[in-house]
């Protein structure tokens, strides 16, 4: 722990049907990039982010996962040990808003946080820009949508005008930070560690200790 | 922006003329501005018409009226580093701070560039009309600010320059604003100084050329020539103005602006009426004889350096010279070395062409298979020959012609589109009969790849790379997320395209086993890079593997690979793995997440 920081390093995924923009969402956030090119992904890519918070700083991998039907099969082990997901649609394809369902099933389904819980969701309503109106007219849906569904919330979101990308990331960390607590709170009164090693503690057992 | 410290309407309208006269092609039609020349790209050349003033005795200036030179601030292109680029030429430049506040200045402008174009916004003011070649100011409290605000860039004594580079060559009249397009204000001097002018010009050409954004002289020091400068207040100046120059072509890098300066300053020197070269030829730079006038002292007209300045500008100087040799001389064996290389592997490539077409593909049922072929193989085909050796080494079981090949892909294609329309896998399904030909042999064929991959990870990795295996594992870092990158795409995704060629090469030749055998030498190859790394560092490279791997160590990491374990071989253990699989006759086609 270099300064005594607090570091914290959480997997992210970022899941969606093929084509929604995942991957343009996180070269905007991470790279501050846009590109008009498309180019599937194949398996997954990976990026990192890293954040002040407060006074800690949050690493965040983002797991860019390929949205082709074809690598289905493979999500299980992309799943492993995140900690929070972003699922994208995209505003102009309905067919993807109905895959958000089935992602979001599949990630509960092959992936809980230790005390049971499904992990922090945050549903991403990209290209926004292209389909100005998706706002006024879907909000109070998208609101019924995600507490029926389990989301933690919902932005629209845009990678081409960048558009509430560091919003949603923030909100989505702020809900993992939340969440992990829980855990901890949960945990604490079996474990007796060490004041001082409490920061690693805590980040090891989310991260590091994967084995 | 300008502050116009008594310049006089008789000045004015001098310095207006004369310029009408050096640069007629630059005039502004409504006459209401100065004229000039564009200020140096960079490049660039006015040289001819300012030399050719400069020579020109002009009766009202007086002797001893000088360039000057105590501010002299390079208008260079602003995409020019202030920086070490001009490696000999560095002592030349050193930025001296605006000095006194102008004082009795004929004209003095401030930092007149810098709204109008940012490129340039380096500049500094420049005055005009100064005519002394102040060498004191520093020392002097009453001395005015100098400064020279541009320079035409050309080559020195090069009359022809001007026509030498003519598309460097653009003059502009000058802007609506005319306080923010001085870039050409030489103070033309009388004959009597001409080495004085000549010095200050082959300064400010080599920071041009260099890439400086900043040229102050430091190198004729500061405390020369105030006296020379009150006499010479009164005298008038000569000014070009230019414009700001639009950026009508992309503006060069720095580099190739230093390299253009170096071939041009070494044909001058030379031979002055040649033509500019675009890019020096010969890779031994030697620093010019440009530069070397540092070392000159000074006119006689002009007090001499100090002892301890001289002392000073000649080991500047031989340090200058030294680093500059010495880089040059890295490039240049560097580019020697790749280009050695370079026709070294051009004349195999030859070579090899040859005897694939003449002995190999005429017999190539009879010669396939033998060592010498497969090692020509190995060594990676001639691109023109690959195609042939591609389809050859596959071959056409199925006897697929281009007709049907069509056929089948726009059924294929029809199928995908109705398939992502409803959006689910019925349509497939509902048709049984032709199961095999659906998509879902796609997803089969993805969960065909997964026992390799479980052998990959179990089996061939920890044998041969016990300790990267270990790395790995110890993040939980499975083949699965870099080897679907890498087999899926046949590596055309995570290896630089030429490197991914000599894979398909012997991929085709051995097989699947080939890929997984690269990607073993993959590992190999960046094993003590993956070392250093964590999860997500290895996880990204591994998905896009450095532009610059290098072939041929990957392909002897490769030959290096024992596919072999516990003395099975890959088809052996492979095939034991599907037996164990068909065995288990589970219900999921997919390796159970282990």
């Amino acid at each position: 722990m270099q300064n005594n920081r607090k570091e914290h390093l959480y997997k992210i995924l970022v899941i969606g049907d093929l084509g929604v923009g995942k991957t343009s969402i996180i070269k905007r956030y991470v790279h501050q990039t846009y590109s008009t090119n498309y180019r599937a992904t194949i398996g997954v890519d990976f990026a990192l982010k890293v954040l002040n918070w407060d006074s800690e700083t949050v690493r965040l991998q983002l797991w860019d996962i390929a949205g082709q039907e074809r690598f289905g099969n493979m999500t299980r082990v992309y799943y492993r040990e995140a900690m929070g997901a972003f699922i994208v649609f995209d505003v102009t394809r309905p067919t993807t808003f109905e895959a958000v369902s089935k992602w979001k099933e599949d990630l509960d389904s092959k992936l809980t946080l230790s005390n049971g819980q499904s992990i922090a969701t945050v549903l991403l309503a990209n290209k926004c820009d292209q389909k100005r109106d998706f706002l006024t007219n879907n909000s109070l849906k998208m609101d019924q949508y995600c507490k029926e569904n389990g989301f933690v919330g919902w932005f629209e979101t845009s990678a081409r005008e960048n558009i509430n990308i560091n919003e949603a990331a923030n909100f989505l960390v702020k809900h993992i930070i939340a969440s992990e607590n829980d855990i901890l709170k949960s945990v604490v009164p079996d474990t007796i560690s060490p004041q001082l090693n409490s920061d690693k503690e805590m980040t090891c057992s989310y991260w590091l200790s994967l084995d | 922006m300008f502050s116009h410290t008594g310049t006089s309407q008789g000045e004015k309208g001098q310095l207006q003329s004369i310029q009408d006269h050096e640069v007629p092609e630059s005039c502004d039609k409504t006459n209401t501005q100065p004229c000039g020349t564009k200020l140096p790209n960079g490049h660039g050349g006015h040289s001819a018409h300012k030399l050719t003033e400069w020579d020109n005795p002009n009766s009202s200036l007086p002797a001893g009226s000088y360039l000057n030179s105590e501010g002299d601030h390079v208008i260079a292109n602003g995409e020019l580093s202030a920086g070490s680029r001009g490696g000999a030429l560095d002592a030349i430049s050193s930025v001296l701070p605006p000095q006194d506040a102008a004082v009795d200045r004929t004209t003095s402008s401030e930092d007149c560039l810098n709204a109008q174009n940012a490129v340039f916004n380096d500049t500094r003011s420049c005055s005009e009309g100064d005519p002394s070649l102040d060498r004191n100011s520093s020392a002097s409290p009453s001395t005015p600010k100098h400064s020279l605000r541009t320079f035409s860039s050309s080559t020195f004594l090069n009359t022809d320059s001007a026509r030498l580079s003519p598309d460097d060559d653009e003059t502009f009249s000058t802007s609506d604003r005319p306080d923010d397009s001085i870039f050409t204000d030489l103070m033309l001097l009388s004959q009597k100084n001409w080495l004085v002018h000549l010095q200050l010009f082959l300064c400010i050409v080599s920071a041009v050329f260099s890439g400086f954004d900043m040229l102050c002289d430091d190198i004729f020091g500061r405390s020369l020539f105030s006296r020379k400068q009150r006499e010479a207040q009164s005298a008038a100046g000569w000014k070009l103005f230019g414009k700001v120059p639009l950026r009508e072509s992309p503006p060069k890098d720095s580099k190739t602006i230093q390299q253009e300066y170096e071939a041009r300053a070494s044909k001058s020197d030379q031979s002055p009426s040649l033509p500019a070269q675009g890019r020096r030829k010969n890779l031994e730079f030697e620093p010019l004889s440009t530069t070397a006038l540092i070392l000159e002292d000074r006119p006689a007209s002009l007090p001499a350096k100090s002892e301890e300045e001289a002392q000073r500008h000649r080991q500047e100087y031989d340090e200058m010279v030294a680093e500059a040799k010495k880089r040059e001389l890295k490039e240049a064996q560097k580019k020697k070395k790749q280009m050695k290389e370079r026709f070294k592997q051009e004349e195999s490539i030859a070579n090899a062409m040859v005897v694939w077409n003449n002995e190999i593909l005429p017999n190539w049922e009879s010669m396939r298979g033998t060592r010498r072929v497969r090692d020509l193989w190995w060594q990676g085909l001639p691109p023109n020959v690959r195609g042939k050796v591609w389809s050859l080494a596959i071959g056409n079981e199925l006897n697929i012609t281009s007709d049907l090949y069509e056929i089948f892909l726009s059924r294929a294609k029809e199928r995908w589109k109705s398939f992502r329309e409803t959006g689910s896998e019925m349509e497939s399904d509902a048709d049984s009969a032709d199961r095999e030909s659906s998509l879902d042999l796609i997803k089969l064929d993805i969960s065909r790849t997964f026992p390799p991959l479980f052998i990959f990870q179990k089996v061939f990795f920890e044998e041969n790379l016990p300790r990267l295996f270990n790395h790995f594992k110890s993040y939980n870092l499975t083949p699965d997320l870099y080897l679907i990158d890498w087999i899926f795409t046949l590596y055309t995704k995570s290896l630089p395209l030429d490197v991914a060629c000599r894979v398909w090469d012997v991929f085709c030749r051995d097989g699947e086993e080939f890929l997984f055998r690269t990607g073993l030498g993959i590992l190999g190859l960046y094993e003590d890079v993956l070392l250093q790394m964590d999860f997500i560092h290895i996880a990204q490279f591994l998905t896009r593997l450095p532009e610059d791997t290098p072939s041929e160590r990957l392909l002897s990491c490769i030959a290096n690979t024992q596919m072999i374990s516990s003395n099975r071989k890959w088809a052996q253990v492979f095939n034991a793995l599907i037996k164990d699989k068909e065995m288990e006759k589970s219900s999921s086609p997919t390796v159970k997440n282990s």
